[in-house]
């Protein structure tokens, strides 16, 4: 190296840390460094200079936090030996025992990374004042320090991490500097492999991989700029899920449209750009850069939801700026982002030409951040070596430059020399606030210690114009923190800060951070910010990191992996290390309790009495994993949010962590456990895994199973009914494990949860039984086999239903009295239409209702007979079936029973009357039910019954939104989405419905699929295949009787152009006869109506085409189907221009378009509705 | 008394124009009774014999409404008095009342729960002296009674001896009341029991003092919490209206000091009780009212004499119990109403005094004896009580008095309570033990079990806690020593815990034993069928057995020797009564086992005197006993008397050479 800028040629740095530890003597021979630990003592001395290190500190860097007892008469040992090697290299007396422990004081020239640091700071003051080539210069100097990683003969450096990763970080950016600095020079083509090479090592390093596509372009490789931009972009998508900065977007941009202003600053020599060339920003005074790295690092993550505590920083600023003075508190939890905030106001402060001093507190080393903020400058450096004499012996203990003078400091404790420090600091500020404003920060606040504080209360009375301090700390513990409060809270200080308090994001912020990370038109879902929001509490640190992790796929779909973020399972885990024994013990008890846990409960984990157990937690208050809760009378602790508790649990071993779920249960359960407490225990029972008793947890779980949904809380119930399966199969016999599974089955089918799995479960069940020869269990279970197999929805097969009724039959003795099996029989013969078995097994019912008393069975009976008197074409008997069986129901108060009879009234109402008011009010009836919403399966064929009462009334718009949240195989889905002009897709999706109906013996679901299919493909034109369907329909009803559909089928026929005459006629004739029983049968008396006027039509009978028309219309208009009513109103108008009224045809066309455009048809309603042309050619001459 | 029942003008002639009497007036007042103090002992039975038909006066030297310094817990039985008197009617017409459960908890055990109803109240009160006293006093007056507030008793009427039996008292303005009977009601320095020449009998003495301290703005509760520690104690207690007494209890030291020293001291004593007092609560909570410091000295314990002639002393006057147990104001309650009726029928309360000494016996130690700050092995007694919810309610139903603390804390449940105890410690000191095992430790050779591997005897330890919840432990334990087939069969026993467990790797083994270990302790303390009617040693063998093989099992890890633990203490004492067993059953006299500092000697095998004594250190004794040392060896140890006969005794199944 060339070395004539840093100090007198020759003499080489004594000690070397930037690589292995070397110590060399004046002549540059090296030194016998002696044992590995004494080598680590000297390399811990070396890696924090100038400053005291206290005994304490050293023993635990050097043998962890729980050294033997030795150890300090050890380290006594190894200081001996470590002066040793300091003599041998000519540093004689260079290591001195200070108030605060062993401090190191070496000429900073000495030490290589010092002199590293030293150069790079010039180097970048002299790329900032544009003379690249002494950066340079410079930087090539400053990087020829290294000789490897640092202090890499000493293995993985766990003492000093942090150092080192600083020191790493700025030899990155000395890289980075240096190449720029090349670039600036020109020297693009020859800084394109080391640039390559830079990329590889550090391949999310934005700004080397701007370098990397600058340094191509310039070179005329404007594919491999592209290339080595993609392939950036390709790293950061893959590994960590976001998509490069705005720089550097910005860049490829520029690339791809060859902006010249890439090219400028290659002729522009003088421009002392940094390298985004592509905004400029104005710049008045010379702008210095912080030269904290960490700060520069934090300024590359978008920062989010701070616009107030910026705007409150950024006021003071300017004010200080403009010749005010003060102090601004800046308190938060731990990675709620007040570093990131203090990095953007020193960035903010920089650019205005201020000297920003960074300085972190430790409360093991005394003034530890006003000796680091100002050691740290070289300003302050060049002051102090141009200072009066007396203001440097005042600095000692801070800067305790001076080799040579006396070893030992004075004793900070004297009055007087405390003063005068104050004065030496004062003096220091006010020289430098000289030159322009001056920024303190002071970090990690939390822990500053009582002497420093002193210090910054007296200076902070007597700071010079332009100047601010910022204090960041994190809260809690800061507010606490004695040595804080007692700064902040002080007399003449106190009336001088400015508190800034940051917490946690709200949601929105969260959602803008989301956004700011994932920008390229992947909308991330509300799902996804809500989850994370629960997840991290939205701190934005964790709140970044667990977005890292996640794909595009994941932000649509709202999706948070399961697993901790890498990158926060490593910080976690090394905060975990931090804790003692005691303390980890206790946070992990807390862990497996829950996000937040009471005194007691953890004490009762521990066995540890509570007054320990508070102890323990102290440090995990303060360092932040805990917070302390509760509104009750126990006192309590929280984890700030999920995350934290995740990773706290996740870093117990398994055995371990089984054994503390085991004693949770007990002290969750404790004398009066409420039901969260049971279910929380059950919880606990389950995670215990092989420690828990696979008896007693399932005794227990079973417990809470009874809890959970006796309050209706079917999600948790079924989570851990299934759950105490995995324990039954561990400790009973086959058969409880098989009366279990029904169990499960009958839990899951109340609360309409997994029919695919009941069928399951009684499946294997049924095989236990029958296995064990026990043939009454299996008989049941094939009761409530057939049961579920009839219970709609989407895997109904009444075929199989009705084998294993007539199983039971065979299997169950007395028969007869089996409420379940006629219940089910019931209802499969509901389905297939087959009405006498119907009345048998309503019958059947009736008379169980009559013989027990109990309500269930006539309930049912009730229901059945309504169905029944529905097929056989007494709607009003069916109503008032229904009616007594929903007052039954509401009587029982039990929304799963009130659920059959509002079901099939609503569907009878709205489908077979054509009345979908009356439907809807039914809808209202059974939605109205408490609770009804916790039973899954029932709620939704509720909602469906509402989208099609909603779809019929034309309430369109809201119909749909309804049906969005049920699932895709809903009929009200099918029905809005033939409305709303998909007539396409809803045919196909009938024909498949019906198909699949007809194939599973749903006689019942087949017609009413058959009736949506015609007037689908009705509506498309196909009126050959729509006839086809509606005699296939017909066929059904006449084998198995459903007279409302066979009526509204053979109107349908009749008014088809296709039907012959004669079978128009003998269609209308039969539901003219259905009409004419008295029944009242509301809207489907229209639908009569609408054919007799088509046939009408067809004859040119105009007059009574006219009256048939106007009589249907007046019928859909009153029951408020819209969709019927403009049919009524074409055939009216095609009437009229039958008998010539062009007039009033056209006035009723327009009455047709505004009904239909009323109820939100689309178009595709409106263009293809019987044009009068086509109208004319079906009439024919 | 009939004269004057008959000649007594009704209440309502004289219930109003008395109270306004001018002294003047009242010096020729004759009653049937002058009851001295007007606070829960005196306005009850004043109101009482009012009712009865008696003319009574009530004279105190406090004005109402007026506070005292009082715990006042009031337990479901006196609230029933109070109900049945009327006042809790009153007193929920005038302020809103918190019915309360109550929890105890001692060294963080608890046992918490309503009370077993009595009059059809389930729950305790606490209602603040100033409210309750008021709402008695008129109810005194409103049945009659004169009440005098605002005078003191300079002295009596007659010297309460049989020749001059009291006959009324005379007030500080000459005032004489006379009275048929004295009743003194008037507290801790009762004045008349003064004048009568009274003293303290049977005195006792606790340990702590209290501070007490009313709060607002505290969450509603309905529970009343007691928290013990071992260095202080917490008593939370929503009373009426919304406010909160939190007391707080600890060395005499407690009250020493400025008013302000002690209310710091009051505060920062309240932060220790995280488990039943949330300290960020009191953050938002307002103390509004001094912080009251109630010393040691002032919660001794007496008894003074009941009745005599003409008098009778009710409530704290005659009698008064530590306030930890709250027993105060039912006491005083139930005295009031003891007294009343037994006047009311004619009575002439001789039987007084004794009735009240059974009613309070059991109590007054108990109260005591729970003023003491508990020591670490309380804490065996309490966890079974909270371990046992039968045990627990009868536990909560002694301060009702339906239940005697002798039918709570019998012989067989505190001998249940102590195995568990002891058996939890070694199960976690086992625990920790095996935990910190490596696998090479865990294959070690036992050399007290020559067989088996250190893996092996965790395995029979595990299997000893499995067989013991079963109820299955070996039922010739106790002969082995004296049968060979016998101890064969338990081999077979042993070798087949042992085997059923081989393969399993240490987290399965600890998990397995934390299981079943947990399991035991939980039925020894609940009363689980396998540990109820067993013959005692069945009790106390798990846990002795573990204490030996704790023993071996540091001895074969080279680790020093426990002998001062909980368990270990357990296992010697166990060991000990069995070889009294022996020595009795051979016939022997009583064998003295000696520590060689002098700090300890046990004698076993009977009362008689020892027919010779061994001496060695309590770790080497228990080993010896348990058959972990050479007969050999302890032939050699400093015998007096003649070691033969005992030698064989000495362990079942010493090594012999």
């Amino acid at each position: 190296m060339s070395g004539v800028h840093t100090q007198p040629p020759g003499t080489a740095p004594r000690f070397g840390i930037l690589g292995p530890l070397q110590v060399c003597d004046a002549d540059g021979r090296p030194v016998a460094l002696g044992g590995p630990r004494a080598r680590q003592l000297l390399a811990l001395l070396l890696l924090h200079p100038h400053r005291p290190l206290s005994s304490e500190l050293l023993v635990t860097s050097m043998w962890g936090e729980s050294p033997s007892e030795g150890a300090a008469t050890t380290l006594r040992t190894h200081v001996a030996a470590v002066r040793r090697v300091l003599a041998a290299a000519g540093a004689d007396g260079g290591l001195v025992n200070r108030p605060g422990g062993y401090a190191l004081l070496l000429d900073r020239a000495d030490l290589d990374a010092e002199v590293f640091e030293d150069l790079v700071d010039r180097a970048r003051e002299a790329l900032g004042m544009g003379d690249p080539a002494r950066a340079a210069a410079l930087l090539r100097d400053a990087l020829s320090l290294w000789r490897g990683e640092v202090l890499s003969d000493l293995g993985p450096p766990d003492f000093a991490e942090t150092t080192v990763a600083r020191l790493g970080e700025l030899r990155v950016v000395a890289e980075e500097a240096a190449m720029a600095a090349a670039l600036e020079l020109g020297q693009h083509r020859e800084v394109v492999g080391r640039l390559q090479e830079l990329v590889a090592a550090h391949p999310f390093h934005e700004r080397l991989c701007g370098l990397l596509v600058l340094a191509l372009y310039r070179s005329g490789r404007q594919a491999d700029a592209l290339a080595a931009y993609a392939t950036t972009r390709q790293r950061l998508g893959d590994e960590l899920g976001i998509d490069p900065g705005p720089e550097l977007q910005a860049l490829e941009t520029a690339v791809l449209r060859q902006d010249p202003a890439l090219l400028l600053a290659v002729d522009a020599t003088t421009s002392s750009r940094e390298v985004g060339p592509v905004v400029p920003e104005p710049r008045a005074p010379v702008a210095r850069q912080p030269s904290d790295a960490v700060f520069a690092a934090l300024r590359r993550s978008p920062m989010v939801g701070r616009d107030a505590a910026l705007a409150t920083a950024t006021d003071a600023w300017g004010e200080v700026r403009d010749g005010g003075r003060g102090l601004l508190a800046l308190g938060g939890p731990a990675g709620v982002g007040k570093s990131r905030l203090a990095a953007e106001l020193a960035h903010h402060a920089a650019r205005d030409g201020a000297t920003v001093l960074v300085g972190r507190c430790d409360e093991t080393v005394p003034y530890a951040a006003l000796s680091s903020a100002l050691g740290g400058s070289t300003a302050v450096q060049q002051l102090v070596a141009a200072a009066p004499t007396g203001v440097r012996a005042r600095l000692h203990p801070l800067l305790p430059l001076e080799v040579g003078s006396e070893a030992d400091a004075p004793p900070i404790a004297d009055p007087d020399l405390r003063a005068g420090l104050v004065r030496g600091v004062e003096w220091l500020l006010a020289a430098l606030a000289r030159d322009g404003p001056v920024l303190l920060v002071v970090e990690d606040a939390e822990r500053l210690t009582a002497e420093e504080s002193d210090l910054l209360a007296a200076l902070a009375t007597r700071l010079p114009e332009q100047s601010l301090v910022l204090v960041c700390f994190r809260d809690p513990p800061g507010t606490r923190h004695a040595p804080l409060a007692g700064l902040l809270g002080r007399g003449g200080v106190h009336e001088m800060t400015r508190p800034v308090s940051l917490s946690a994001l709200d949601r929105d912020d969260l959602a803008d951070l989301v956004a700011s990370l994932h920008r390229d038109g992947v909308d991330a879902s509300p799902a996804l910010v809500e989850a994370l929001w629960e997840r991290t509490g939205g701190n934005p640190f964790f709140a970044r990191e667990v977005l890292r992790d996640l794909g595009p796929d994941d932000l649509r779909s709202g999706r948070l992996g399961e697993d901790l973020p890498t990158g926060l399972r490593g910080v976690l885990r090394h905060r975990l290390r931090q804790l003692g024994d005691e303390t980890l013990a206790a946070l992990s008890a807390a862990a497996v309790l829950g996000r937040e846990v009471e005194l007691a409960r953890l004490g009762h984990v521990l066995e540890e009495r509570e007054e320990r157990v508070v102890q323990a937690l102290e440090r995990a208050v303060s360092s932040g994993f805990l917070v302390e809760a509760g509104q009750s009378w126990a006192g309590g602790y929280a984890f700030q949010h999920d995350l934290l508790r995740e990773a706290v649990h996740g870093e117990i071993p398994l055995p371990r962590r089984q054994r503390l779920h085991q004693r949770a249960v007990a002290a969750v359960l404790g004398a009066h456990p409420a039901d969260a407490d049971v279910i929380a225990a059950a919880g606990h029972a389950i995670e215990a895994g092989p420690a828990a008793d696979p008896a007693e947890a399932a005794a227990l779980v079973g417990r809470a199973v009874d809890v959970a949904a006796a309050a209706f809380g079917f999600d948790v119930a079924v989570r851990l009914a299934e759950a105490r399966l995995g324990l039954l199969d561990r400790s009973a016999t086959p058969t409880e494990q098989a009366a279990a599974r029904v169990d499960v089955a009958r839990l899951r089918l109340r609360a309409g949860r997994g029919y695919d799995r009941v069928v399951e479960l009684l499946e294997s069940a049924l095989g236990t039984f029958l296995a064990c020869g026990d043939t009454e269990a299996a008989g049941m279970v094939h009761t409530r086999l057939g049961g579920a197999l009839v219970v709609p929805h989407a895997h109904m097969d009444v075929v199989r239903a009705l084998e294993h009724f007539r199983a039971a039959e065979r299997m169950l003795p007395s028969p007869e009295d089996r409420f379940g099996l006629h219940r089910g029989r019931l209802s499969a013969a509901m389905h297939a239409l087959d009405t006498a078995t119907m009345a048998a097994a309503a019958d059947r019912c009736h008379a169980i209702a009559e013989a027990t008393g109990r309500v269930e069975p006539s309930l049912v009976a009730d229901w059945g007979r309504g169905w029944l008197a529905l097929d056989l074409g007494h709607p009003t008997a069916a109503l008032a079936h229904l009616e007594t069986a929903w007052s039954a129901a509401r009587a029982l108060g039990d929304p799963a029973a009130g659920w059959p009879p509002s079901n099939a009234a609503a569907l009878i109402c709205t489908v077979y009357l054509l009345d979908p008011d009356q439907g809807r009010s039914w809808c209202r009836r059974g939605l109205g039910q408490p609770r009804v919403d916790r039973l899954l399966q029932q709620h939704d064929a509720l909602t469906d019954q509402l989208v099609l009462a909603l779809a019929t009334t034309g309430e369109l718009d809201v119909a749909q939104r309804a049906a969005a949240r049920l699932p895709e195989e809903a009929v009200g889905r099918r029905l809005v989405r033939f409305l709303t002009g998909e007539w396409e897709e809803a045919a196909d999706q009938w024909q498949a419905a019906l198909d699949h109906d007809l194939a599973a013996g749903d006689r019942h679901d087949a017609v009413a699929n058959a009736r949506w299919l015609a007037d689908a493909l009705l509506a498309l034109g196909e009126d050959r295949r729509a006839a086809e369907v509606l005699h296939q329909g017909l066929e059904i009803v006449a084998a198995s009787p459903q007279v409302p559909s066979e009526v509204w089928l053979r109107a349908r026929l009749a008014g088809l152009p296709t039907t012959p005459p004669d079978h128009a006629a003998a269609h209308l004739a039969r539901c003219e006869g259905v009409l004419a029983g008295g029944e009242d049968w509301r809207g489907l008396v229209g639908e009569v109506a609408l054919a007799r006027g088509r046939v009408a039509l067809r004859d040119t009978d105009w007059t009574a085409a006219e009256a048939e028309a106007r009589r249907a219309a007046e019928v859909f208009g009153r029951h408020r189907v819209p969709w019927r009513l403009a049919a009524s109103l074409r055939v009216w108008a095609a009437a009229l221009e039958g008998a010539g009224r062009v007039e009033g045809a056209r006035a009723r066309r327009a009455d047709a378009e505004d009904v239909l455009t009323r109820a939100g048809a689309p178009a595709r309603w409106r263009r293809t509705s019987t044009p009068p042309q086509r109208a004319r050619t079906t009439l024919g001459p | 008394m009939a004269p004057y029942l008959n000649t007594t003008s009704t209440r309502e002639n004289h219930t109003r124009p008395m109270t306004t009497a001018r002294p003047s007036e009242l010096t020729t007042a004759t009653y049937d009774a002058v009851v001295v103090g007007a606070r829960c002992a005196g306005s009850t039975l004043a109101a009482r014999l009012a009712r009865g038909g008696w003319r009574v006066a009530v004279v105190d030297k406090a004005r109402f409404p007026s506070d005292t310094l009082s715990t006042h817990v009031l337990f479901p039985d006196g609230v029933a008095r109070l109900d049945e008197l009327g006042a809790l009617e009153l007193l929920g017409r005038r302020h809103h009342l918190v019915p309360a459960r109550y929890a105890w908890r001692v060294l963080g055990h608890e046992v918490a729960g309503a009370f077993t109803p009595v009059g059809g109240h389930d729950r305790a009160l606490s209602v603040r002296r100033v409210s309750l006293d008021a709402v008695l006093v008129d109810l005194a007056e409103e049945a009659g009674a004169h009440v005098l507030p605002g005078r003191k008793v300079t002295g009596l009427v007659g010297s309460g001896v049989e020749d001059d039996p009291a006959r009324g008292v005379r007030l500080d303005d000459g005032t004489e009341l006379r009275a048929r009977w004295v009743v003194g009601a008037d507290g801790r320095h009762s004045s008349v029991a003064r004048h009568l020449g009274l003293e303290r009998r049977d005195e006792r003495r606790g340990e702590v003092a209290m501070l007490l301290g009313y709060w607002r703005g505290l969450p509603a509760t309905d529970w009343i919490r007691l928290d013990m520690h071992e260095r202080s104690a917490l008593m939370a207690a929503p009373c009426e209206d919304g406010l909160h007494l939190l007391t707080v209890a600890g060395p005499a030291a407690l009250t020493r000091g400025t008013a302000s020293e002690v209310a710091a001291r009051y505060r920062a004593m309240l932060m220790e009780f995280p488990a039943v007092l949330n300290p960020r609560l009191l953050d938002a909570a307002e103390l509004v009212s001094p912080v009251v410091g109630a010393p040691e000295t002032m919660m001794r314990g007496y008894y003074r004499a009941a009745a005599g002639p003409g008098w009778a002393l009710v409530g704290d006057a005659g009698h008064f119990k530590h306030p930890t147990t709250g027993q105060g104001i039912g006491d005083a309650l139930a005295q009031a109403e003891h007294v009343a009726q037994d006047l009311l029928a004619g009575g002439d309360l001789t039987d007084y005094e004794q009735w009240r000494a059974d009613r309070s016996g059991e109590a007054y130690e108990f109260s005591f004896r729970a003023a003491r700050l508990p020591e670490p092995r309380t804490a065996a007694r309490y966890a079974g009580l909270a371990a046992d919810p039968v045990a627990g309610q009868q536990f909560l139903d002694t301060f009702t008095r339906t239940t005697r603390l002798a039918d709570v804390f019998t012989p067989e449940r505190s001998a249940r309570w102590r195995a568990a105890a002891a058996y939890e410690d070694g199960l976690r000191r086992l625990v920790v033990l095996v935990d910190g095992l490596s696998d090479a430790q865990l294959g070690t050779r036992v050399p007290a079990c020559p067989l088996w591997s250190v893996q092996d005897l965790v395995a029979h330890l595990c299997g000893v806690a499995e067989d013991s919840v079963r109820g299955a432990f070996f039922d010739g334990a106790m002969q082995a020593w004296a049968d060979p087939e016998t101890a064969v069969r338990r081999e077979a026993w042993t070798a087949g815990q042992v085997e059923a467990r081989r393969g399993l790797d240490r987290h399965r083994l600890v998990a397995e034993l934390e299981r079943h270990g947990q399991a035991l302790v939980r039925g020894l303390r609940r009363g689980d069928r396998a540990t109820v009617d067993v013959p005692g040693w069945i009790i106390a063998a798990p846990a002795a057995d573990l204490a030996v093989h704790l023993g071996d099992l540091r001895e074969a890890l080279g680790l020093p020797p426990d002998a001062q633990s909980p368990i270990a203490r357990y296992g010697f004492a166990s060991y000990r009564s069995w070889l009294g067993d022996r020595v009795s059953a051979r016939g022997l006299a009583p064998l003295r086992l000696a520590d060689p500092h002098g700090t300890a000697e046990w004698v076993v095998g009977g009362p008689a005197a020892p027919g010779a004594a061994v001496e060695a250190d309590a770790h080497e004794l228990f080993r010896a006993i348990s058959g972990r040392r050479c007969l050999d060896d302890v032939a050699r140890w400093r015998w007096r008397g003649e070691a033969a006969p005992y030698l064989p005794l000495l362990s079942p199944y010493a090594p012999s050479s």
